[in-house]
């Protein structure tokens, strides 16, 4: 490596030492979105005026670090157990929408605030009759002199609850086919029109919501493509999902890996054989993950990309939930005050093969590229 | 950070011996024979034989342990120490091509035999005179410069004119370089048509002791196993896509069905998974070799098994003909995960090279 990246990854570890504070070490994350907000949030604030958002915008935009040092500052944020993102929506979704699809004048008003963690964003997609289906959206914004209005209601909405604008797929031309009468919406949340109601998740959490939209309003102009682009657009931010981000998922998962197996070192099932070999074959599938990782980094990306990653990661991750319950054996099930850190892992992750393009989807996604379309 | 790019060159290469192996498929040999021309064209027109050595690296091109020339890397990173030389780049697109042709040669064997040997070996694999064979496996002993013991299953042992075997000497096992012209040698079949065998029984036959150390030699043989196995797979993978959509059935190409099309997209993960540990792999060279390389062999031979199994099934009837390749690849892909390490041994090794489940630490220290 040379040397800069050296410096460069020595510079972020100090940082993350001298800023992250204790109490926020492993918070959030998935299965933990509801942790600690207001904590969380000030850490935005922090990580903002360190500079350290939006490292993987384009350099016009405030971007500063090639692949090779946002690599590094993923790591470094995982191995420091730096908690879960609120900002991510906004600086890894929206941003580099904006980007490659938004007008000049969109990227300055909205870039800043996100860069400063001033302003969270949510992702206003899925709905109630449009999951998988997604171009089956039925929220309608209507042009209505200088705003558009906007009906309709979207759920699985993570962060709606603390977010302050939310980036909405909805049909503005009811008469065109499916595809073509959408538009990607830029919606602000505060606003009496709007109203979040949580969706309680099998885990007994809730980190989503249903979010309604009845009466509520936003300029003409925020609109991130032509109008009825939406889905050209919408689809962009669904490429956008995966890359430098992984890397540091693969660290989380490692330090899940690591507590499963003193976990299971404590319940003296580490001795088992057969045990031990389903351990050493879920620390492969991490290994491959990451060499997988790499690999696609370097390269543009096909249209089946984010679909393998997908496809590797969600049920590999799956199974260590699983893991994570069988060496703790019966014990494992009992319930002594709330969820066990196991536990949480094992009912989150059934959420992991479905949420982000369910397995179906993915296998479908990467069938159409190698078998054209049926 | 490791660079899975390739060349401009490196890609021709690939296309060069893409095709020229698609214009020649030879994926059957009897024991004891082989296309002799073929081979020569290989070793001598293409040079492929030729470019296992590397001169640059002093001797005959190790097995990219010692390439730390690079920086140590960060002690808390996970990068590799050092970059493996380029030609173990260009080798490795080789003997995938190797594996998609299924070619009935001892290219593996020579290719991997040839990075453990000194200078003076090298014109003969060069020139394509040399044709060698690994054993590796325990049971040989050497004494006083000469070799005793049987080497069974020896692959293209048939047709070697030397093998590179450990055995065991004063001090640990250590690697040989045996000519076996006087050596007994007795031919033998797999399953797989495209590898026959040998055993072979050494009786104090003369042999030159090696640098190379027999992990270097098997952490070789295992990397270059990965490589042809992702090409067996990749090779199985495209005929059935290539099936799927010109076979019709109730109206319909098969490659309509939703069923078949979920289980070619498990099929394609599959592989895609194995390529990116091989190739980090061959890539990585430095301290990580010796955990990477066997669990490449692992994860490739799995993923050649599980996409060479499912074509037979996609294939339908015919898949099941001798007539058709399907069977064929599945064969070279059922031997190559059960020999030089099965599954379970090969995890084990993994586990202990890598120091996971160490009783008194957690996994990764």
């Amino acid at each position: 490596m040379e040397p800069s990246i050296q410096q460069f990854r020595r510079t972020v570890r100090t940082w993350l030492a001298g800023n992250l504070p204790g109490d926020l070490i492993g918070a959030g994350g998935p299965g933990r979105e509801h942790e600690l907000i207001t904590e969380r949030l000030a850490w935005e604030r922090t990580l903002a005026a360190g500079g350290w958002i939006g490292l993987g915008w384009d350099s016009e935009y405030g971007g500063r670090a090639p692949i090779e040092q946002q690599v590094v500052f993923f790591e470094e944020y995982a191995r420091a157990g730096g908690p879960g993102r609120l900002s991510h929506i906004g600086e890894y979704l929206l941003a580099p929408t904006l980007i490659a699809f938004g007008t000049p004048e969109q990227r300055a008003r909205f870039l800043p605030p996100i860069a400063r963690a001033e302003q969270l964003w949510c992702q206003g997609y899925s709905e109630p009759d449009a999951g998988s289906d997604l171009a089956a959206v039925r929220t309608t914004a209507v042009l209505d002199g200088d705003q558009w209005r906007v009906t309709g209601q979207k759920v699985w909405t993570s962060m709606a609850h603390i977010a302050d604008w939310c980036f909405v797929l909805a049909r503005t031309d009811v008469t065109a086919p499916k595809h073509q009468g959408l538009s990607y919406l830029l919606v602000p949340m505060r606003q009496p029109g709007v109203d979040v109601r949580p969706i309680v998740q099998l885990t007994g959490d809730a980190e989503f919501s249903e979010v309604f939209f009845d009466g509520a309003v936003t300029a003409a102009d925020n609109v991130v493509g032509a109008p009825g682009d939406g889905w050209r657009v919408a689809t962009g931010t669904l490429g956008f999902e995966r890359g430098v981000a992984t890397l540091g998922q693969q660290l989380g998962f490692t330090r899940e890996f690591d507590s499963i197996v003193d976990a299971a070192r404590d319940a003296g099932t580490l001795d088992d054989p057969l045990l031990r070999d389903r351990l050493v074959r879920a620390w492969i599938g991490l290994q491959t993950l990451r060499h997988h990782a790499l690999r696609t980094l370097g390269s543009p990306p096909t249209p089946m990309t984010a679909s393998v990653a997908k496809l590797l990661w969600a049920p590999w991750h799956q199974r260590l939930g699983e893991l994570a319950l069988e060496v703790g054996g019966p014990a494992a099930m009992a319930l002594p005050d709330g969820l066990t850190a196991a536990q949480r892992l094992f009912l989150f992750t059934r959420a992991d093969t479905i949420y982000g393009g369910s397995n179906e989807i993915q296998r479908t996604i990467i069938a159409n590229h190698l078998l054209g379309r049926p | 950070m490791v660079s899975f790019a390739f060349t401009a060159e490196q890609e021709d290469l690939r296309e060069l011996v893409q095709g020229f192996l698609a214009k020649h498929p030879v994926r059957s040999r009897e024991p004891g024979s082989y296309d002799t021309g073929l081979w020569r064209r290989l070793a001598t027109e293409l040079g492929l034989t030729g470019l296992a050595i590397d001169p640059s690296l002093g001797h005959s091109g190790d097995a990219g342990g010692a390439e730390s020339a690079g920086s140590a890397g960060d002690a808390g990173g996970a990068e590799p120490a050092g970059a493996a030389g380029a030609s173990a780049v260009e080798v490795a697109i080789v003997l995938a091509e190797t594996g998609r042709a299924l070619l009935a040669l001892p290219y593996l064997s020579t290719v991997v035999a040839a990075r453990m040997l000194p200078p003076e070996w090298l014109p003969g694999i060069t020139s394509g005179q040399t044709v060698a064979a690994l054993h590796l496996d325990p049971g040989l002993t050497a004494e006083r410069g000469t070799i005793r013991g049987l080497a069974t299953g020896v692959m293209d042992g048939d047709v070697a004119t030397l093998a590179v075997v450990a055995a065991a000497a004063d001090g640990g096992p250590a690697l040989y370089a045996v000519p076996l012209d006087g050596v007994e040698r007795t031919f033998t079949s797999t399953l797989d048509h495209s590898r026959p065998g040998a055993t072979l029984r050494f009786d104090h036959a003369p042999a030159t002791r090696l640098e190379a150390s027999r992990n270097e030699a098997l952490d070789a043989l295992h990397l270059a196993l990965a490589v042809e196995s992702v090409g067996v797979a990749a090779a199985s993978l495209a005929m059935t896509v290539d099936h799927l959509k010109t076979r019709h059935q109730f109206g319909a190409p098969l490659a309509s069905f939703q069923a078949l099309r979920h289980r070619v997209a498990d099929l394609a993960v599959t592989l895609e998974a194995a390529t990116s540990t091989t190739w980090y792999a061959v890539r990585a060279g430095g301290e990580e070799r010796s955990v990477l390389a066997p669990m490449a062999k692992l994860l490739a031979a799995d993923a050649a098994y599980a996409v060479t199994a499912e074509s037979i099934q996609l294939h339908g009837g015919i898949g099941f003909t001798w007539e058709h390749d399907a069977h064929r690849y599945f064969k070279r892909a059922t031997v190559t995960r059960l020999t030089h390490g099965d599954p379970v041994a090969l995890r084990r090794t993994v586990a202990a090279r890598a120091g996971l489940l160490a009783d008194s630490e957690s996994a990764l220290s």
